[in-house]
């Protein structure tokens, strides 16, 4: 899975079925994608889904509840709240993407919660539809605080993913376009081809070395 | 009047996009103001002024564009952040650029028109059967504001 898209939204929840974006995500260069909704270790074709969790909280207890009651998956996203909730999910809960960075403030994730990122392999997405679908001022602080998210991960070295947040075959877009994207929201192309397959080391963190005898 | 010398005409590029969904019938009039909105949207007034882009074609599921050349980049960037056109939704894909229509045209395969197969139930509301190139199936719902669509494959098409 060298290049996956981080948060797709099949069918029931977007108007998609998995069949049917696993042939579009391969025509646009894809070998996999992480999907909300779908059972957990699930391959179409030559496309690789992996089953996600989205979550939105206010709480850490909230947060470990829905958590609790969620299926089994295979990647855990949270979205993203202030400052406190962040260090705070941050810390206890073992999630893999935080998401919904654009709606936080300046202050919501700083050096400490990008630390904290790094340290429990804790990647953070950078949504192209807030890109795509929104203009004006909501655009702006979008782009902005990417910008700031990446000089954050190439100073801390917490990882990134780039998700299209498609509902619909007309919400996805191709590599090229998230090169082209991820461009403007102040990513190089060494960050975006690392953000692209992000998903796969997910599944694989790495750890300290065992001696097994 | 004198036509312009090679020298002094403008450089330009064309650039080729895939229309989704291929069934779409923009106008190329719709679509230029949609691609001319995005590039102002997004690089501002000047920047779009500097690309210069016009629509040269547009219909099949395909889209030809005219830029300047430097600029084709930033037109790429503008055509991912297409949306609607003429408040149907569409995405474009640019998937070729070339320096003349002619070099352009040899590398679009011209897929065949969808074929509309009747009409089916799903729930309460009934939609148009649109068979796409390979196994892939639209169902359309034209209603009174907007179109709604499920995007499916021939099997799941039988799961429903």
């Amino acid at each position: 899975m060298k290049t996956a898209d981080a948060c797709i939204y099949p069918y029931p929840v977007g108007d998609t079925s998995l069949r049917r974006l696993a042939d579009e995500l391969e025509l646009r260069g894809f070998t996999g994608a992480i999907a909300v909704g779908i059972p957990a270790g699930c391959t179409v074709g030559n496309v690789r889904f992996l089953s996600g969790a989205d979550i939105t909280a206010n709480s850490v207890k909230s947060c470990r509840d829905a958590l609790r009651g969620a299926p089994k998956t295979d990647v855990v996203m949270v979205h993203a709240g202030d400052a406190v909730f962040n260090r705070a999910i941050l810390g206890n809960i073992s999630l893999n993407i935080l998401r919904g960075i654009h709606h936080t403030d300046r202050r919501a994730f700083d050096h400490v919660s990008a630390r904290m990122a790094a340290d429990r392999g804790v990647a953070v997405d950078i949504d192209l539809s807030r890109i795509i679908v929104e203009s004006g001022s909501r655009r702006q602080r979008a782009l902005e605080r990417y910008r700031e998210i990446s000089r954050l991960s190439q100073k801390y070295g917490f990882m990134l993913t780039i998700s299209s947040g498609g509902r619909s075959l007309v919400g996805l877009r191709s590599v090229r376009a998230f090169a082209r994207l991820g461009a403007v929201a102040g990513l190089d192309e060494l960050q975006v081809c690392e953000a692209l397959s992000t998903p796969a080391a997910l599944l694989s963190p790495r750890r300290s070395v065992e001696v097994i005898k | 009047m004198r036509p312009l010398p090679p020298t002094q005409r403008p450089n330009w590029r064309y650039i080729a996009a895939e229309m989704v969904p291929q069934w779409c019938s923009a106008s190329a009039r719709d679509m230029h103001y949609a691609i001319l909105g995005c590039e102002a949207s997004l690089f501002g007034d000047t920047g779009a002024a500097t690309m210069r882009t016009s629509v040269i074609s547009c219909g099949g599921g395909f889209v030809i564009l005219r830029c300047i050349r430097g600029t084709e980049d930033d037109v790429e960037t503008a055509l991912a952040t297409v949306t609607d056109v003429g408040g149907a939704p569409v995405a474009l894909h640019p998937f070729v650029t070339s320096g003349t229509i002619h070099g352009l045209k040899k590398k679009i395969v011209i897929c065949s028109l969808p074929s509309d197969e009747g009409n089916c139930k799903i729930g309460e509301n009934t939609y148009r059967i649109l068979r796409i190139s390979g196994q892939k199936v639209d169902l359309v719902q034209q209603g009174i504001k907007q179109t709604t669509a499920l995007y499916l494959n021939t099997d799941d098409l039988e799961d429903f």
